[in-house]
């Protein structure tokens, strides 16, 4: 099937290079030469990467130790989400889903405040509201995932669609998995960004087969499908949906096709990983691995420069640990807080209610 | 003053404050060239154009999802919904996206919209045209919910409901859209949320017994007219007009049963588990000791809306009124 092609001014790097329709930036035989002038971003996309992984295989620790309730583990899935969120810019606008809880810290929501969001403790920005990955970040404009898969979608074009009625440059990315597309929220958001031409990048991970992708053609958006292996070709993807999308052309749908790393669907690659301590060497499919030997074949970093990173964000996690764990549990009656933006009498009175029995021992 | 009905009321507001707000947006299907099913929306397109008044695909998600993304980014979006029975394919981004924002987020985001839309039976509309669903936005926390009877309180509480920083759900009495006129300022007022309105007052002083009648909407002229007749039969009424359903204005409601020592909720929507329920436990909360006969909720049948026999499934006054009498007598 054929797609409507992204704009070749946009996008002359993004010759397919495979026997397929999937653009790919590394591939064996090393970078492909028109992704070079992309090379610039491949340190910070590593980085981010890696930082990702690190925090995801913790959070599963944490998880497994019933120290938080639960976590959205991400493994295989940084090359998507690092990939498309560098691409934006920091004015754009991003609606992740909880599987895509790194998008706030990429953009650069520190870590101990996403740890404090993972125990709900006192210094959540959402007051322990909301479950782990499920962190806002209002002045980074991240929105905060809902648990309802897809809800966000809609809304993602909708905020497209206000800057566009306010002649703001702004776009937005929408982050997702392919088991939306199966929803009814799916069908809304492409149909509204179809007809309303939203600034909208739609970036859905799916395995290898699903094509998604092929349902853009009955919205008249865009698309492009991916390798979801490779952090460089997402990103210079999602730059070119992005450049669309500002130009005034519309919303596009990219399909970034996850890498096989089997058995992830399991959990036994967590736990496998985990067990060895390790998991920032997935195999030859990882795209950490792929594209830290891209970037060294390159000259752009050295091997060893992981270790520091790791180092970095390992300490960054055993500090934001303790310190969530010390912060402790919100007060009981802020319950209460931020269900309207003042607190109505019967609210009121239910919080006497529970602070006054709490008072009395009750 | 000029004479308005609900449906010019309710235009005029809209017009007033899309002047006074370039951040009020309205959406909705045929909400633009056409101006609505019920015209509420004419000549807003014509004068504020495609940016401020859209016509959308037909789809109730859709609408109320973008609506929520345009509120997050900063906008005031007025989602039409053409009628509240249609407006379950959009529950969900209501229920577990817009009622949820701003405590979800920790108070970091919200998303402020007045979802407008016509609700109730009586104009021949079968099921799908009639139904009352308050009380499926009145127990999800973080939503409010209010309903006009009267031209003045439409546009007043219009005003309030856009200026109000929680996202509003108004419905709209279509019985009498036109059939309910009166006096309404040319400018700008609000009517404040979450303050009932007592309409009638019982006499006290007669001796003659006395019943308070909760209602709202286009039912609040069913009471009204009850009540006239329960006067001939030597029972005073006390009515209120709830105007904004929640956060619902107990001290008035409980003021008004303490007087009287009876009360009557009337309702269109199914008695089970209707606001009626939750009015009277309200009422057994605060006014136990004061009662003098059981609280009686006069509704709609636990049935679907029927198209033909709508004035059977009503609780119009031929209904009300024998609650009344059996109230005063208990």
């Amino acid at each position: 099937m054929q797609h409507a092609a992204l704009d070749p001014s946009q996008a002359s790097s993004l010759a397919s290079s495979g026997p397929d329709d999937l653009v790919r930036a590394l591939r064996d035989g090393g970078l492909d030469a028109s992704f070079r002038p992309l090379l610039d971003a491949g340190e910070a996309l590593l980085r981010h990467m890696v930082r990702a992984r690190v925090v995801s295989a913790r959070m599963v620790a944490l998880q497994r130790s019933e120290k938080i309730g639960f976590h959205h583990a991400s493994l295989g899935a940084e090359a998507a989400v690092v990939g498309a969120v560098l691409a934006m810019r920091a004015t754009d606008w991003i609606f992740p889903g909880a599987r895509e809880w790194y998008a706030g810290p990429a953009r650069g929501l520190p870590l101990d405040v996403y740890m404090h969001h993972a125990f709900g403790s006192a210094a959540d920005p959402a007051k322990g509201h909301a479950a782990p990955d499920h962190a806002p970040a209002r002045a980074l404009h991240v929105v905060p995932p809902s648990g309802v898969v897809g809800a966000h979608l809609p809304q993602a074009v909708g905020a497209a669609w206000a800057a566009k009625i306010r002649r703001e440059d702004v776009a937005v990315l929408a982050l997702f998995g392919a088991e939306v597309a199966a929803g009814g929220d799916f069908h809304n958001a492409l149909n509204f960004a179809g007809v309303f031409k939203a600034p909208v990048v739609f970036v859905c991970r799916a395995a290898a087969g699903e094509r998604v992708v092929d349902r853009a053609v009955a919205y008249g958006l865009a698309s492009a499908r991916v390798d979801g292996g490779d952090a460089l070709a997402v990103f210079a993807v999602v730059k070119a949906a992005l450049a669309r999308a500002v130009e005034g052309k519309g919303a596009t749908l990219v399909e970034v096709v996850s890498p096989s790393l089997e058995p992830l669907e399991a959990g036994a690659l967590e736990d496998a990983a985990l067990a060895a301590g390790d998991v920032l060497d997935l195999g030859p499919a990882d795209p950490l691995t792929r594209l830290r030997a891209a970037l060294a074949r390159e000259g752009r970093v050295e091997l060893s420069a992981r270790d520091a990173v790791v180092a970095e964000v390992r300490a960054e996690l055993d500090a934001a640990v303790v310190a969530a764990e010390r912060a402790g549990a919100p007060a009981p009656a802020t319950i209460f807080d931020h269900v309207y933006a003042g607190v109505p009498a019967h609210l009121a009175r239910e919080r006497e209610r529970l602070t006054g029995a709490q008072r009395n021992g009750g | 003053m000029a004479q308005m009905n609900l449906v010019q009321a309710i235009n005029d507001a809209l017009k007033l404050e899309m002047k006074r707000d370039p951040r009020v947006v309205v959406l909705g299907e045929d909400v633009g060239r056409v101006g609505g099913v019920f015209r509420v929306t004419q000549g807003l397109w014509d004068e504020f154009g495609d940016d401020r008044v859209v016509d959308t695909p037909l789809s109730e998600g859709g609408i109320l999802g973008t609506a929520i993304g345009m509120a997050l980014y900063g906008l005031v979006p007025v989602p039409e919904i053409q009628f509240a029975d249609f407006i379950y394919p959009g529950y969900d981004q209501i229920v577990s996206e817009l009622a949820k924002m701003r405590w979800r987020s920790g108070g970091e985001y919200s998303a402020k919209m007045v979802v407008r839309t016509p609700v109730g039976g009586g104009i021949r509309g079968g099921l799908y045209h009639s139904q009352s669903p308050e009380s499926l936005f009145i127990h999800v926390a973080g939503l409010k919910v209010v309903c006009p009877a009267n031209p003045y309180d439409a546009k007043g509480l219009l005003l309030a409901s856009l200026r109000d920083p929680d996202p509003v759900l108004f419905f709209e009495p279509k019985r009498i859209y036109r059939a309910s006129r009166g006096e309404v300022p040319e400018g700008d007022y609000t009517v404040e949320l979450g303050k009932a309105k007592l309409v009638r007052e019982a006499d006290r002083s007669t001796g003659r017994p006395a019943v308070t009648i909760l209602a709202w909407g286009a039912m609040l002229y069913e009471a009204v007219a009850a009540a006239e007749k329960a006067l001939e039969l030597g029972i005073e009424c006390e009515i209120v007009d709830l105007r904004t359903l929640w956060p619902v204005d107990i001290d008035t409601i409980a003021a008004s049963v303490e007087k009287t020592g009876r009360v009557i909720v009337v309702h269109e929507a199914p008695k089970t588990c209707g606001f009626g329920a939750e009015l009277v436990a309200l009422i057994n909360e605060r006014c136990f000791l004061s009662l003098e006969a059981p609280p009686v909720r006069v509704a709609g049948f636990d049935t679907p809306f029927p198209y033909t026999l709508e004035m059977d499934y009503l609780p119009l006054a031929h209904r009300i009124l024998p609650a009344i009498v059996e109230t005063a007598k208990y």
